[in-house]
């Protein structure tokens, strides 16, 4: 995210995010505050209600896996897309399309089933589990209070 | 061979019919129950009921090796992942995707997808190649595309009317192999003289079909 030596040129930097749950809204929120010009694509309008007060980018209405969407909303020049909704095959797809066809550098998805590991292994895709950091935060906690 | 038919209703039944009588080996993963039962009992072949999206129910169908997987279920993203399941995981050779989005097609064949059919995507070409090539109908593509046979209707209007094959300045590589008169078969030579309605079966090289037809039309196409 801050390895940025080959964007210091642009003025500024755009990240997609697809997906407009509480994970999708609170990461676009605090792409916002980073710098990012962010877009968040979601196939239902009243998801944009998750988004924080700290949100300052665009939103839009459709199915996130659909080329034109993803091209309108700029995927050829973005420099990160990050797949939240709550289907792995849907993350799958949106991520594959960003790395292997758009060429985004820098490429995070979502993932329940584990099993998928296997599958987007090679596409330099940075996977963000939600079970496993609310596993991980169990031990700390767990271990903090022994 | 043998194939894996995942998801699907009205169009999975029908496939996996026409798979058996021309004697492949099929096994079907479907997630509808009431569906499952109704395939085991009419079609007599292995069904694995469960989301071939799992990784689970894919294993229960032991497909590891066979020839070809077509996903037929309703959304582009889980028919999309299952094919690249079936490639890196169970080594399946072929993988045949079938979407709902005509955009998709290119997108999924350059993520690695053997054959990517939409309904919309080749009703589309059709309706454009009818609309477009009004008067010659049908063109094969032979060989790879390097070989095409066009055939073209002469209307009244074409310079090439009324006139002798040794008259006409045929581009390279561009014959004229048959001519359909009232029925009759005429395989021509020089001398033959082109008539209104003729049908005309033209092999070309896909470089010159354009131009073959643009002169032969007098560029009224």
């Amino acid at each position: 995210m801050f390895k940025n030596s080959h964007l210091t040129r642009k003025k500024r930097r755009t990240a997609l995010v697809i997906g407009c749950g509480r994970l999708g809204a609170n990461l676009a929120g605090s792409l916002c505050d980073k710098g990012y010009d962010t877009i968040v694509i979601d196939k239902d309008e009243t998801a944009f209600g998750q988004l924080p007060d700290n949100f300052s980018g665009y939103q839009i209405t459709g199915d996130g896996t659909d080329k034109n969407l993803l091209e309108k909303a700029g995927i050829g020049n973005a420099d990160m897309v990050i797949a939240a909704t709550e289907r792995d095959n849907i993350n799958s797809l949106v991520c594959q399309m960003a790395g292997r066809i758009y060429q985004v550098p820098d490429v995070y998805m979502r993932l329940n089933d584990p099993n998928m590991e296997d599958i987007i292994e090679g596409y330099g895709i940075r996977v963000i589990y939600p079970f496993r950091l609310s596993v991980n935060e169990f031990e700390r906690l767990s271990h903090a209070k022994a | 061979m043998n194939m894996v038919v995942a998801g699907g209703r009205t169009k999975a039944d029908f496939l996996i019919a026409n798979l058996l009588e021309k004697h492949h080996r099929v096994v079907v993963i479907n997630d509808d129950d009431e569906f499952c039962k109704y395939l085991a009992y009419t079609h007599n072949l292995p069904v694995v009921c469960g989301d071939p999206c799992k990784k689970s129910v894919m294993d229960d169908a032991q497909i590891g090796d066979f020839d070809v997987l077509i996903a037929l279920k309703p959304d582009d993203a889980d028919n999309f992942e299952i094919c690249q399941m079936a490639k890196k995981r169970y080594h399946i050779k072929k993988t045949v995707c079938v979407v709902s989005n005509p955009k998709n097609v290119e997108i999924f064949k350059e993520l690695g997808i053997n054959t990517v059919i939409s309904a919309t995507y080749e009703v589309a070409h059709m309706i454009a190649e009818a609309t477009t090539l009004d008067s010659f109908r049908k063109t094969l593509e032979l060989k790879e595309d390097q070989i095409i046979l066009t055939e073209l209707e002469v209307n009244e209007s074409y310079p090439i009317c009324s006139r002798q094959i040794k008259e006409l300045d045929i581009p390279e590589n561009v014959i004229i192999s048959c001519i359909i008169r009232e029925n009759h078969m005429i395989v021509p030579n020089g001398s033959t003289r082109l008539q209104e309605k003729d049908k005309l079966l033209v092999i070309s090289s896909k470089l010159r079909q354009q131009e073959m037809i643009r002169q032969f039309s007098g560029g009224n196409e």
